[in-house]
């Protein structure tokens, strides 16, 4: 079974890119588009091994969905990347401190991402 | 080839014209479409236009930034390629054109951040329709910028409120540091 991964954007556009790379790569992709909607979906679909995250989202973004994820004991461990157009270094620090695994700028390449998403979860 | 009115100093309105010009036409690039400057007529600024992504700032600086085409563009430029695009429905172009204003907006930032000028972005929205055109009347801190990429027309159009001192990039300014687009970061 391959792992299955949360992508959350508010962007349609940018979802189906990112599930179409993770897809080629054998991922198993769940969308959610915005901070809350992707917390509802990690609390009912138990077995997500990595969450891809946009930072600007309506409702939650994606720093408060971070923390909020990192709040709960049982998907503290949950690896989460930040993908957004942002590249403010005081963020990537905010994020790194709320326990975010990594942080691309978009436009983001589809090698790259995948070869992140193996060094973190694997093939 | 850049309209604007408004009370920036010259100098400062010079400097925002050249980020302007080189992040958008770097954005179209960023899309697959080779992009040239063309001249701001009225015949571009107010043709006929299908769907307009439009983002906010606010921060140390605040304004907006529209970004205007035919769905013939965003078919082009839809992430999955031109064979995706052609099945994208108005929903999925209109979404797309709102992230290709989130993202010129974010190389826009990058430049300003770079002179020590920071500011938050809004999420993005879009409109589409037959007859979408921009405000008339001069107004201030208002440029205005067009495109020819993927035998279409971008119009691009970028709105600052002016500080009453007519300066936005300030000298010496401390740059704010920022990663750079498709920079990939892990901890």
């Amino acid at each position: 079974m391959s792992a299955k991964i949360l992508v959350v954007d508010d962007s349609r556009a940018i979802r189906q890119q990112v599930a179409a790379a993770l897809a080629q790569a054998g991922y198993q992709v769940v969308e959610a588009e915005d901070g809350v909607q992707g917390l509802n979906t990690i609390g009912l679909e138990r077995d997500i091994a990595m969450v891809i995250c946009d930072v600007n989202m309506p409702n939650m973004n994606g720093l408060e969905m971070l923390a909020a994820v990192k709040a709960d004991p049982r998907n503290a461990a949950l690896p989460i990347f930040m993908l957004t157009t942002e590249g403010k270094a005081d963020l990537i620090q905010q994020a790194k401190r709320n326990g975010a695994k990594g942080w691309i700028v978009k436009p983001f390449k589809p090698d790259q991402l995948i070869a992140a998403v193996r060094k973190v979860v694997g093939q | 080839m850049t309209t604007e009115t408004g009370a920036l100093r010259p100098e400062q309105a010079e400097a925002l014209r050249t980020i302007l010009w080189e992040t958008c036409g770097e954005m179209l690039e960023a899309c697959g479409v080779s992009a040239s400057p063309i001249e701001v007529t009225p015949a571009v600024t107010f043709s006929e236009r299908h769907i307009a992504g439009f983002i906010g700032f606010t921060g140390a600086v605040r304004g907006s930034l529209v970004l205007a085409a035919s769905s013939g563009l965003f078919r082009a430029t839809y992430p999955l390629g031109a064979e995706f695009g052609r099945q994208a429905g108005m929903s999925d172009l209109m979404d797309w054109a709102g992230e290709m204003a989130n993202q010129t907006l974010g190389r826009i930032k990058r430049h300003f951040c770079a002179r020590g000028v920071d500011f938050d972005t809004s999420t993005p929205t879009a409109v589409n329709g037959r007859h979408i055109a921009g405000r008339s009347g001069p107004r201030q801190g208002v440029f205005e910028l067009a495109f020819q990429a993927a035998n279409e027309v971008v119009s691009i159009g970028f709105e600052i409120m002016v500080p009453s001192d007519g300066v936005i990039f300030h000298t010496p300014a401390e740059p704010i540091a920022c990663s750079a687009e498709g920079e990939l970061v892990m901890f």
